[in-house]
This record gives C-alpha cells, structure tokens and sequence, in this order.
C-alpha cells in the first residue's frame, strides 16, 4: 500500500504520443524513443537534464530500460523497468523516485508493436497458477471478464444494453478526436446486432489491438515552476492487491478495488465529487463497470441504471474516457488515458473538452491482480 | 493431451488423477487447509507438508462464459464451447469446460460434478450437470 500526499513532490510537464494504428517495421522501443522526444519537446526539457527513466515490458522483448536509455542517449541516474506498467504504475514509481531523491526529472514512456507483429493475446490471463487454462480454451481477458459480468447480470439485474452504454459512450468520444482509430458510429442497436466474442462479451466490450507509443515527463514542482508549460499535479497516489487470485472471495468481481477508493480521495486530500474527468483504464467495458462501482460513483450493483442514465458521458455528471479509451481510440495499455486526462486538465482537448476541467481521476488494474488509481490537479498544488 | 502445460511440476499429480478420473488437491497437514492450485507450501500457514486427498467432484457454477472465438486454432472445432468458474463442494475455485449440456443453458449456481472419462474422451477437464440419484 502506498500513501500519502505526493502532490507537493510530482508534477506532469510533458506528455508525448506518436499516431495510433499501425507502424509496420518499427519497433516498439523505436515507438517509445518518438514519443519520449515528443513528450520532451512538449515540455521545453533537454534530454540530458533527464536523470530518471521508467519503461515498462511490452511485446516481444520491448520496453527495458537498458535498451531504451542507449537509444534515448543517456545515462541517467535512476533507470528501471515495470513488468506491468498501465501508466499508473509506472507513474506511482515516478513519484517515489522523485519524493525520495532518487531522481528529479523523469521519463516514463512504453511503445509498442504489437498489431503489426501479430500478438493474438491467445494466453490466458494471470500467472504461473493459470497456465492449465490454455488447455480449457480459458483464454484472453474476455474469459473472466465475460464471467464477471454474467455474475453482474445475476446478482444485480443488470442488462447486456445497460453493458453496451460504455461502448456506445466512448465510440461517440472517439468520433470528437482525431487520434482515434475506431470512428465509425455505433449505436445502441447496433452494439446489440455486433457478435459475440466471448458471450456475453460482443466485439465492442473488448479492446482493439494496436502499435504506438506514449511518455510521460514528470518533475519536482521547483523545477516545474521555472518550465513554460502548464503543470499537472500529482494530488494522490493509491494501489491495491488481489495477488490470492482466485483464492479471494468473488475474485472476478474485483472487490479488493474498494481499498484503492477508500484511501486515493483522502490521500488526494479532495472529495470524489470534486473529479470533474474520470479515466478508466477498459481492455474490456467490464472495467468500467466495476470501477464506477468500486470508486463509489454509483453504489456496487447500480452501475447499469447509472449508465443508463447518462451520467458518464460528454455534459454528463462525470465524463468518461472522453478520447475513446482502448475499445475506440488505441489501445496503450492506458497510457493514453493518461495522456488525454493531462490534455483536459490543460484546456487542450478540442471538440471533446469538459469546460472548466480542474481534476481528473485514472484508475487502472494489473488484469485481475492488481488495482491503482491517481488523481491529477491542473497547476502547482 | 498435447496442448496441457508440463511446466509447472506441482500439477502432475492432479493431472494424474484427473485423467484416471479422480479430481483431487491438497490438504495442508499442519492447518488442514485444502488447497488448489497445487503450490509447495501452503498459502495460509507456509507449512510445506500436505497430503493429496480426493474431491467429492461436486460444485457450485460461480460463473460461465461462452467462447464464440478461438483464440487459438486448435479451439476452432470446438466453437462454441462454455468455459465454468466452478467452487467446488471442499471450498477450491477451478476452471473448467461445461459439457453434456447446450452451451447457452447455463445457468449461475447450477450444480455440477465432474467428468471423470472427460480427460480421456475430450482432452479437457469437463464438468456436467449434476445427477441427482434415485
């Protein structure tokens, strides 16, 4: 468990992103080092006054720091690689490097391939423990993921329509920005004629597959004062484990994710009314619907009636994943979703920008493993 | 049985008795706990003594999904297929394929039992509805 107030150490002075889609013959390392000079650029941040660099794993061997660093051309002073970094780890990582000395300027970044190199995701999810399910065909996260929700169905009522709001609702986003890759109009009616993958999961509950690359440059609020950009603050780091897997009571449904909510709105020192943008990190709509309930946006089994209602999207209560997320935009592992909550937080999001957006919360997991959440803050708190 | 992992060592003799058609796990000796996935100690109390003891079989559906996908190839023949997250009868979760049964018929809580020429027959580890005797 990680606590405290980080807000008076961390704050994001740069992000950077390459196109989304496809990048036949490029790595995703070769990804990373374009975003990271984008993302420095952004910033107005020489690459030599980097002394921390934070890279996360990612398909085929890509997204270890060693590599990275002698591509990027630097010895920094910190350097480290995530097994999964879904932004919010490696960002949290970020925060205790620089509240801890360790470093002071640094760059997160994770580019990927892994469309145009052919990752089918055929393996199933978790650790060592799971590897009997490839036999059972138990395989992808749309396996669980489709369990949880029947169990969802089951215990709460909730209906496969009330499930297709968040497709709906994040292909309408993606329709207001450019970046995204799926922009075709879908419809309520049409999400319920779309096939199923894994009953009841249909092609739109799950993420898309596709290359690109993300950074990230984080820094201590002295140094971002001095930097002509509009700094974000890192108000309030949290994170939580279900590593018993299965062992756990209901461990589908999540409900270790409730003690990332009890601690990330008091560690932020906000109310979670006060979250005008909330960012959900959605290999699959699943995640969105547990974690509206986990985060106490609506109570645990209300999430389908909440949907309905409307609150989630653009002029709506609480706005999510306003670029799409990954089952319309790109899928990034989440880091976009970190991207766009800087880019609301600036004033820079375009045709899809909540007016007057002064918080933003991101919440994402480790599959069915691990949970974090942060809330950012546009200025020096 | 091509396709099953030989990775993890710690299976072997549940993989053993499953394809003779006995479910079994565990049962820690220093705290009685039962437990599956097989590991060399035990999660509750680390003692690393534990006996294997068989199952009853029997189970409750946690949940179920249907595969209309395969992700990968050798799955193609057996589309669609529905794939249980069963608490079985002595307290351990386990994944499973359903069988003997329409796919979509499941239902959440539904009992079930284990198949024990399932293996042998299928090359998967099946549960079907549960027979009520007599």
């Amino acid at each position: 468990v990680i606590e405290g107030h980080v807000g008076d150490h961390a704050q994001i002075v740069g992000i950077g992103a390459t196109s989304m889609g496809e990048h036949p013959g490029r790595s995703g390392d070769d990804l990373a080092i374009e975003a990271i000079a984008r993302a420095l650029s952004d910033a107005h941040v020489d690459k030599n006054e980097v002394d921390g660099l934070i890279t996360c794993k990612g398909f085929a061997g890509s997204g270890i720091d060693v590599n990275v660093g002698r591509m990027m051309g630097i010895n920094p002073a910190y350097s480290a690689t995530l097994d999964y970094g879904t932004c919010n780890f490696s960002l949290h990582l970020a925060c205790m490097a620089i509240a801890s000395g360790l470093a002071r300027t640094i760059v997160l970044t994770y580019g990927t391939n892994q469309r145009t190199a052919g990752n089918r995701f055929s393996s199933p999810v978790g650790g060592a423990e799971s590897r009997y399910h490839a036999t059972e065909g138990f395989l992808n996260i749309a396996g669980p993921a489709a369990m949880a929700f029947r169990r969802h169905q089951h215990l709460y009522g909730t209906t496969q329509e009330q499930l297709g709001r968040i497709a709906v609702n994040q292909r309408h986003n993606a329709r207001l920005n450019p970046e995204a890759i799926f922009r075709d109009e879908l419809s309520i009616e049409d999400y319920m004629q779309s096939r199923y993958i894994v009953a009841p999961l249909r092609r739109p509950d799950l993420t898309m597959i596709s290359d690109g690359g993300a950074a990230l440059v984080v820094t201590a609020p002295d140094r971002a004062r001095d930097l002509p950009v509009v700094p974000v603050s890192v108000l309030g780091i949290s994170q939580h484990t279900g590593l018993r897997d299965l062992e756990n009571p209901d461990h589908l449904m999540r409900p270790w994710i409730g003690e990332v909510a009890t601690r990330i709105y008091d560690n932020a020192g906000i109310r979670r009314e006060d979250v005008d943008v909330l960012y959900i990190q959605d290999p699959s709509s699943v995640w969105v619907l547990q974690m509206l309930e986990w985060f106490g946006f609506c109570g645990v089994g209300e999430a389908g009636s909440f949907l309905d209602e409307g609150h989630t999207a653009l002029g709506g209560r609480i706005p999510v994943n306003t670029h799409g997320g990954q089952l319309s935009e790109s899928y990034m592992w989440g880091w976009m979703h970190l991207v766009e909550a800087v880019r609301q937080l600036r004033g820079e999001a375009g045709a899809r920008q909540v007016r007057g957006a002064e918080i933003a919360q991101y919440c994402s997991t480790m599959a069915f493993k691990k949970a974090a959440s942060s809330v950012l803050a546009r200025g020096i708190s | 049985v091509s396709s099953r992992d030989r990775s993890d060592p710690y299976w072997d003799a549940f993989w053993e008795a499953a394809t003779d058609g006995t479910l079994r796990s565990q049962s820690c000796t220093a705290c009685g706990h039962r437990r599956l996935p097989p590991s060399p100690q035990c999660p509750e109390c680390l003692d690393p003594d534990a006996v294997w003891e068989p199952l009853s079989g029997l189970g409750r559906l946690w949940s179920a999904c249907v595969y209309h996908h395969a992700y990968q190839s050798r799955l193609r023949p057996d589309l669609p297929y529905a794939v249980g997250l069963i608490a079985l009868a002595e307290g351990p979760m386990l994944i499973a394929r359903l069988g003997r049964r329409d796919v979509d018929a499941w239902e959440i809580d539904d009992e079930v039992q284990f198949v024990p020429n399932g293996i042998a027959e299928t090359g998967v580890l099946t549960f079907m509805p549960r027979q009520v005797q007599n």
